[in-house]
């Protein structure tokens, strides 16, 4: 009896590592690779507020503390970097080389499934027409 | 052993916890905003709105359509559900028991001018439950939209209905081509009011409403400044503040 009960669990277990894994193996087993996602470059700059790798890693560390800078310390002083000033404003400085937000941020965060709500009241300024 | 309640309120008190909490409300008494000679210290931004001045053209909505349009704030026709940074109200449901049957007949049933009162010591930043809103260090009364949780206490706290709630998502009564850019729109289940302008006053510019005025009857400065345009007007005239009784020592004036 309780050899039976052994196989029995054993074998709902392997189904449910069947059933539950199916996304994993079924992509393994058809060599199915994610694509890297490919957001688009701005055409003019070359030069971000930070290396490229900092701000890939970083980006959202860096706007939190643009955020709290310009919203709870009132603190509002344009960043200087290379020569170059960036206000602490998403849609006045990030937006204004990364022009389409569809095109640069959504390409990242849609391809892992990430929906951060800056865009919820920050406008995006490549768009047009009514909201929906 | 057991300790019941009268001896732990006993022991409590033996060890001066009782006495200790005291301490706690000087915190919030504001005292603390004064310098050592008792005179305040640093800014506190003001605005004193000239009554007669405003009264002269009735159908004006000069300054409230520059700060709503600036702003991002909809025009929602429910006016259950309508957000207001600026608004017009008469002087009597403005400031009741002010004007009476006989003195100062030509502002009987005149509007003026109500927005956030930007409190010296405001009621909705007190209730505030994730700091939200809070005092600046220049007296404005700010919102911060990334951390408000919709919960309306502080439009429950606020005496003089200065704040408004987003029941629906505010884009929907937005258009994306006439929108200012440069400022932020709401979302769904936040509150927003009026900040003096906070963006426009770090940059040293004054608020939309005063430049939009064609009579100048909005004036803004730094209340602690004797110099300022605000304190040269209300040296010179007899000013109002709305329900100054109930202590939350209101910075916006109302010349008359």
């Amino acid at each position: 009896m309780a050899g039976n009960r052994i196989v029995k669990t054993a074998a709902a277990l392997a189904l449910a590592a069947a059933i539950f894994g199916a996304p994993f193996w079924w992509s393994a087993l058809r060599g199915m690779k994610q694509k890297a996602p490919a957001p688009e470059k701005p055409a003019a700059e070359k030069e971000c507020v930070l290396p490229a790798t900092e701000m890939r890693a970083g980006h959202m560390t860096l706007l939190f503390q643009w955020r709290d800078d310009a919203v709870r310390r009132g603190d509002r002083a344009p960043v200087a970097v290379g020569g170059k000033k960036y206000e602490k404003s998403l849609t006045g400085s990030c937006l204004t080389c990364h022009v389409k937000k569809e095109n640069f941020c959504d390409r990242c965060h849609g391809s892992i499934a990430s929906a951060p709500a800056c865009f919820d009241c920050h406008i995006d300024t490549s768009e047009r027409g009514p909201w929906k | 052993m057991e300790m019941t309640r009268l001896d732990f309120l006993k022991k409590a008190w033996r060890t001066g916890l009782v006495l200790f909490g005291g301490a706690s409300f000087e915190v919030v008494s504001g005292s603390a905003l004064l310098a050592a000679d008792g005179k305040p210290s640093g800014r506190r931004m003001a605005m004193a709105i000239d009554i007669r001045a405003c009264v002269k053209d009735a159908g004006c909505v000069k300054c409230i359509s520059a700060c709503h349009r600036g702003h991002n704030v909809p025009v929602i026709p429910d006016a259950k559900r309508a957000i207001t940074w600026i608004w017009k109200d008469t002087i009597d449901r403005a400031m009741p028991g002010v004007l009476d049957p006989y003195s100062g007949a030509d502002l009987r049933g005149a509007n003026t001018l109500l927005l956030c009162n930007q409190c010296a010591n405001p009621p909705c930043v007190r209730v505030c439950p994730t700091g939200a809103t809070w005092k600046r260090e220049d007296g404005i009364v700010m919102m911060d939209q990334h951390r408000c949780i919709g919960c309306r206490y502080c439009m429950a706290a606020c005496p003089y209905g200065s704040r408004s709630f987003n029941w629906g998502d505010p884009r929907r009564y937005l258009d994306k081509g006439s929108v200012a850019r440069d400022y932020p729109t709401r979302t769904k289940g936040t509150v927003e009011k009026c900040e003096f302008c906070a963006e426009r006053v770090d940059r040293g510019l004054g608020p939309l409403c005063a430049g939009a005025c064609a009579e100048k009857a909005i004036l803004f400065g730094d209340l602690n400044a004797p110099g300022s345009a605000v304190r040269k007007a209300l040296a010179g005239r007899i000013a109002l503040r709305r329900k100054p009784e109930l202590g939350t020592d209101p910075s916006v004036y109302y010349l008359l």
